[in-house]
């Protein structure tokens, strides 16, 4: 992430001004000064024991190394909806370093009652604008780019370096087809669903044809006549960043995790596929 | 033999959460889902004693299963 001219240019500074703790303010500013990111700015605190301020609260459950290897990951969102827009939410605040958000939509009034980047005033936007200024309010270190594309439709060069996938998609077509080019790719993907009060979550390793196995030759689940309401998919994207910073961090076995929630009756259901 | 039935979210509705049948030796998984009335095609996920398993799959006395329906929204 830093060259050693960058590092000891930063060093420098960090010494010069008795940096202890990093806050946005300074970030900002030795990042005017340096030219350099604000994201390598906070890669160099962490590796000199300095947690910037707004991971602060990470810590404890992230290592500071964890908060390191984050901030130099990059994932990709696919779908910016129900789940995509709290899973980009929580990877934002959590620090992922670089995620690349891909939706074709313009929000519509159906999206109000439950989609965390939908509001009145952004009914038709494309989604993957939202996703970038949201992103951008609330975490700048983090790069977000954002397609607005379908996921049929993707430029290579998008897929570039991503290490993990999210699958936040809303019908099973496209779903089957991210599961065939994540595989082609080898990069896992973290799978989630909704319908109703119920949703499923799980990581699906490349190789493993799991939404293949799921799904078959489906093309609704009980969505359709279920609605999406607006708890279950915070709940689901929870779930799926929990897996894919596990998984980024390297605490996931590589097994078949998969899980079956129902809100309704408060169960969890741990499934072996 | 006894098998014990577990249905998740909407297969729960008009039916049962957990139930425990009486069933002949012989009997499989499809056998039960005719008597349920659920489609095999309606079945996403169907665990033999939380394992995943088929629809032709012979049971034996003290087995479980589990049938999830297909959730896909986003």
């Amino acid at each position: 992430m830093l060259t050693k001219g960058e590092k000891n240019l930063l060093g420098n500074i960090f010494r010069r001004e008795k940096i202890k703790e990093l806050t946005l303010e300074l970030t900002q500013k030795i990042s005017r000064e340096t030219g350099l990111s604000q994201r390598a700015i906070e890669y160099f605190g962490l590796e000199n024991g300095i947690v910037p301020q707004k991971y602060v609260r990470n810590i404890g459950s992230f290592t500071l190394a964890g908060q390191k290897k984050l901030l130099t990951s990059k994932v990709m969102v696919v779908g910016l909806g129900g789940l995509g827009g709290y899973v980009l939410e929580e990877l934002c605040r959590a620090g992922v370093g670089e995620i690349v958000g891909v939706d074709s939509d313009a929000f519509d009034e159906t999206n109000l009652n439950r989609q965390l980047l939908a509001s009145e005033k952004s009914l038709g936007q494309k989604k993957a604008n939202k996703a970038k200024k949201r992103a951008a309010e609330i975490n700048q270190a983090v790069v977000v780019s954002g397609f607005a594309s379908k996921i049929e439709d993707l430029p290579p060069a998008a897929w570039q370096g991503v290490e993990l996938i999210f699958d936040c998609l809303d019908n099973i077509e496209s779903r089957l087809y991210l599961e065939e080019k994540a595989q082609n790719l080898g990069v896992p993907l973290v799978h989630g669903a909704i319908g109703g009060w119920y949703g499923q979550v799980g990581i699906v390793w490349p190789g493993s044809n799991l939404l293949a196995k799921i799904y078959r030759e489906r093309k609704k689940g009980i969505e359709q006549h279920l609605g999406n309401p607006p708890f279950t998919p915070a709940v689901a994207a929870s779930y799926m960043v929990a897996l894919g910073i596990n998984l980024l961090l390297g605490n996931l076995d590589k097994e078949n995790a998969f899980y079956f929630f129902d809100l309704k009756n408060m169960e969890f259901e741990k499934i072996n596929l | 033999m006894q098998i014990e039935i577990r249905l998740f979210a909407t297969f729960r509705e008009g039916r049962f959460k957990k139930e425990i049948w009486e069933l002949p030796e012989g009997t499989k998984v499809i056998d039960i889902l005719n008597r349920l009335e659920i489609k095999p095609e309606e079945v996403a996920i169907l665990l033999v004693n939380g394992l995943d398993a088929e629809p032709e799959r012979i049971l034996k006395d003290g087995d479980y299963i589990s049938l999830f329906p297909p959730v896909g929204g986003g």
